[in-house]
């Protein structure tokens, strides 16, 4: 077990998934260079065959990467930012996701769309969204939102073998974090559509996407001083998302609260809350469902007004008292 | 009452060709109607006795009875219809019909159940919308994955080049069997496009279809210049691509027909692949077809394969911006790409004035910035198309990356099969139906000898035949599963 940065963790995946299968290659805007770091280094590694350079187009460089899947290669596209990622929305929805159902069976797409996504740096409207509710209906789309080092790498692995269309959410605050965490060594891969229980609890159960698990880890300390236990579920993919593991958890606490980053409209916590409404969910709670996301405005870009706009610990808790009162 | 292209609402009844009592023959044109948009004929659907039972000028909807044939005249006047204002006769043909009021049919359409499979225990043998219920209820059942992933364990290594000696080719004019098969391929896809709209006329066929009527010669001409390993992305126009290909009538009819025989199992429809066949699908989504045979083309690179993607669309297609960004691509990476741009003067339900600036010379031309090699050729001279479509194929496969052919013809029936065709002159259409590739290919054969008229009649008399044939089977073959509905989706279970 190793103390690996989230960040190098993804280029792990990357490089061990290159060396393991000379089918997977890597297509993106500048990802020799790398704006953020991932892909850093991988071309003197691999070459430019397979780390390639595109053009300035996102659509037509995700359909470049279904055309090669079709052809049985394994390639990972970098969208440089998930806001980007609705300029690829056909290629993604309408094509990626479905050549398999339309053929019926005749073809797969094995194919990994990595995203940085997410706010906190003030970039800005177009430079800073949480894109996965766009994608969240889609059918045939396995989503992922690794939360930790150990996850970011094995999450990876396992959408690069999948022979599906994934898409991989990598959060850049925690891209750009200098913490490091525990990674398993060896060949580390974490299924998709199984929740992890990042801390236990007795009171109330948050379960928390992406970036914000350590939002509601720091939430849930602060409230163990006042005595409060919450038990803080990651789902670590949304598509297949674990509503078995969150409902046993909800089970147990009796109180939901959920945060993302998404907005909140039709977002991830209104899925989970139409869940706990309905059938044998509905005899759970004890009190009414609490969502802690981002309100329906655009990312502002001052940095004051986008804290005002991100869901954090402090919302969080104050949203947990709530479900208390 | 026949469905016109998505129109449901009212249509007239123009004028019966037939009177009450005459003995009529399956696909005898016995009326005209009028929708909105055009007129249409209505075919028999069955041998037998007629007997009318909407007057000229009388108005129904989409499935509703306006006559019946059955055996002898006096069965057919002794028929009872429903209520034509209540009831819809959704099937109806010699031996069976199934009537369904309009909740069933409503509730059976939103879940894709064929009424036919519906148990009814209506009065007279009505399905009832509770049957269609408990339909509904049997099909949610079915099983459903469940939520793990299955994830591609141990990798074959990448696919390596073998050296594919390629056939010897003698030129078109000088190889008779090529000259019979480009021949019989532009019957083919003519005859099912035919077959393809008299079923959809009669009411018996979901599915739309975009007549490739007169452009024929392209899609022969270029699935003959590839080898069964080359890579086609076809166009959405006609099926000459994929039976050009090897793609089996039977199987692409049935898919038509939204058979479980059919190639995509009666789910895909029009949106079909082949990948027997590399034949790798069409979208729904013009143009999104582009960058993925780019895709498919750097996959044969790096695997320094020497195979051909060849990519068919039209104009209005190739305007969308993927075009320029699939060129740009293909030429920056050397690609081994053939972009056919079948330039048919008209784009959906427009002229080319609305699309492309006065100025414009050609399409296709575009690709000179990109530095690809293109021409702008006859696309209505099938052996002219054809060999061009080779030596554009072969230089794609030697590595002297992408070429453009734009193949110039003109469509002379609608964008699909309830389109009228009003926004193209009238003098245009008359021009190139004098310039029909087949004909005009058949006056070649017979006067260099290759056929003669006889063979020529039996050759389109065979096309048509196995046209029928293919719908005959459809028609016998079961409908798609309600189980379909929750397979193929992903292998990771994201239900």
């Amino acid at each position: 077990m190793a103390s690996v940065k989230y960040m190098a963790a993804l280029t792990a995946a990357l490089r061990e998934e290159m060396q393991r299968d000379d089918r997977v290659f890597l297509l993106g805007e500048d990802i020799r260079v790398s704006n953020l770091g991932i892909t850093a280094g991988l071309v003197e590694e691999f070459g430019t065959e397979r780390v390639v350079d595109t053009p300035i187009h996102e659509n037509a460089l995700v359909g470049v990467a279904i055309g090669a899947a079709l052809e049985g290669m394994r390639p990972v596209v970098e969208i440089m930012f998930s806001d980007f990622a609705l300029l690829a929305a056909d290629q993604i929805v309408n094509q990626a996701a479905q050549w398999r159902y339309m053929t019926q069976g005749q073809y797969e797409v094995p194919l990994v769309i990595r995203m940085p996504t997410g706010g906190g740096f003030a970039y800005g409207l177009h430079h800073s969204q949480s894109t996965e509710t766009h994608f969240f209906q889609t059918p045939g789309l396995p989503i992922a939102m690794p939360s930790t080092p150990a996850d970011a790498k094995g999450l990876l692995k396992t959408a690069i073998r999948s022979n599906d269309p994934v898409l991989f959410l990598e959060h850049m605050l925690l891209c750009l974090q200098n913490a490091e965490a525990e990674v398993p060594d060896g060949d580390h891969l974490v299924p998709f559509g199984e929740a992890a229980v990042r801390r236990q609890g007795s009171d109330v159960t948050v379960v928390a996407f992406g970036a914000m698990v350590n939002q509601a880890l720091i939430a849930a300390e602060t409230l163990a001083e006042q005595g409060i236990s919450v038990e803080v579920v990651d789902p670590r993919t949304i598509v297949p998302l674990d509503s078995d593991a969150i409902f046993e958890s909800v089970a147990k606490t009796s109180r939901l609260v959920i945060i993302e980053e998404s907005r909140i409209r039709g977002g991830l916590g209104a899925e989970l809350a139409a869940q706990a409404a309905a059938g044998d969910n509905f005899f759970l709670l004890d009190a009414p469902i609490e969502r802690v996301a981002a309100p329906n405005i655009p990312v502002p870009s001052t940095s004051q007004l986008e804290q005002a706009y991100l869901p954090d610990s402090g919302k969080l808790i104050a949203a947990i008292h709530r479900t208390l009162a | 009452m026949p469905k016109v292209g998505m129109s449901t609402s009212e249509m007239v009844l123009q004028e019966w060709l037939v009177t009450s009592g005459d003995a009529v023959v399956e696909d005898q044109v016995i009326a005209m109607v009028e929708s909105e948009k055009t007129v249409v004929e209505v075919e028999a659907v069955c041998d037998g006795f007629i007997d009318i039972r909407l007057d000229e000028g009388g108005e129904a909807v989409p499935g509703e009875l306006i006559a019946v044939i059955a055996e002898s005249a006096e069965a057919a006047v002794a028929a009872e219809p429903e209520a034509v204002s209540e009831e819809r006769v959704v099937m109806l043909d010699g031996s069976q019909r199934v009537v369904a009021t309009p909740a069933a049919q409503r509730l059976a359409e939103q879940h894709g159940i064929d009424l036919s499979d519906v148990d009814a225990t209506g009065p007279k043998g009505r399905v009832t919308k509770a049957d269609v219920e408990r339909a509904v209820a049997g099909a949610a059942a079915a099983p459903v994955p469940d939520s793990l992933p299955t994830v591609d364990e141990a990798p074959e290594p990448m696919s390596r080049p073998e050296s594919r000696p390629r056939p010897e080719r003698l030129p078109a004019s000088n190889d008779p069997g090529l000259q019979r098969t480009l021949h019989r391929e532009m019957l083919r896809a003519r005859a099912l496009d035919e077959g393809h709209m008299r079923f959809i006329r009669r009411g018996r066929c979901e599915s739309m279809s975009h007549p490739a009527t007169g452009q024929e010669a392209i899609s022969a001409g270029i699935t003959a210049a590839l080898e069964p390993d080359d890579i086609l992305y076809p166009t959405f126009r006609g099926f000459g691509d994929y039976l050009g290909r090897g793609t089996d009538m039977n199987a692409l009819v049935a898919e038509l027909m939204g058979r479980q025989t059919g190639i995509n199992r009666g789910v895909g429809g029009i949106h079909l692949g082949d990948r027997e066949h590399n034949t790798h699908g069409v979208s729904g989504v013009l143009g999104a077809n582009l960058t993925m045979a780019a895709g498919s083309a750097q996959a044969v690179k790096m695997r320094g394969e020497a195979r051909a993607v060849m990519v068919h669309l039209g104009e209005g297609a190739f305007n969308t911006p993927d075009s320029h960004a699939t060129m740009n691509m293909a030429a920056i990476w050397g690609l081994p790409l053939v972009i056919i741009v079948a330039n048919n003067q008209v784009v959906e339900f427009s002229y080319h004035d609305v699309h492309f600036p006065p100025a414009a010379e050609g399409v296709g031309s575009r690709a000179g910035y990109y530095g690809i090699p293109n021409k702008c050729l006859d696309g209505n001279d099938v052996e002219l198309v054809y060999s061009e479509a080779l030596e554009a194929v072969e230089s794609a496969r030697s590595g002297d990356g992408p070429v453009l052919l734009e193949l110039v013809t003109c469509r002379i029936a609608g964008h699909f099969d309830a389109d009228p065709l009003t926004y193209i002159d009238e003098g245009l259409v008359d021009e190139w139906k004098g310039r029909d590739p087949i004909s005009r290919y058949e006056a070649v054969l017979i006067q260099r000898g290759t056929m003669d008229a006889g063979a020529i009649e039996a050759a389109c008399a065979a096309a048509r035949e196995e046209v029928d044939t293919a719908f005959k089977l459809a028609l016998e073959a079961e409908p798609p599963s309600a189980r379909y509905l929750y397979e193929n989706l992903a292998e990771t279970g994201v239900l």
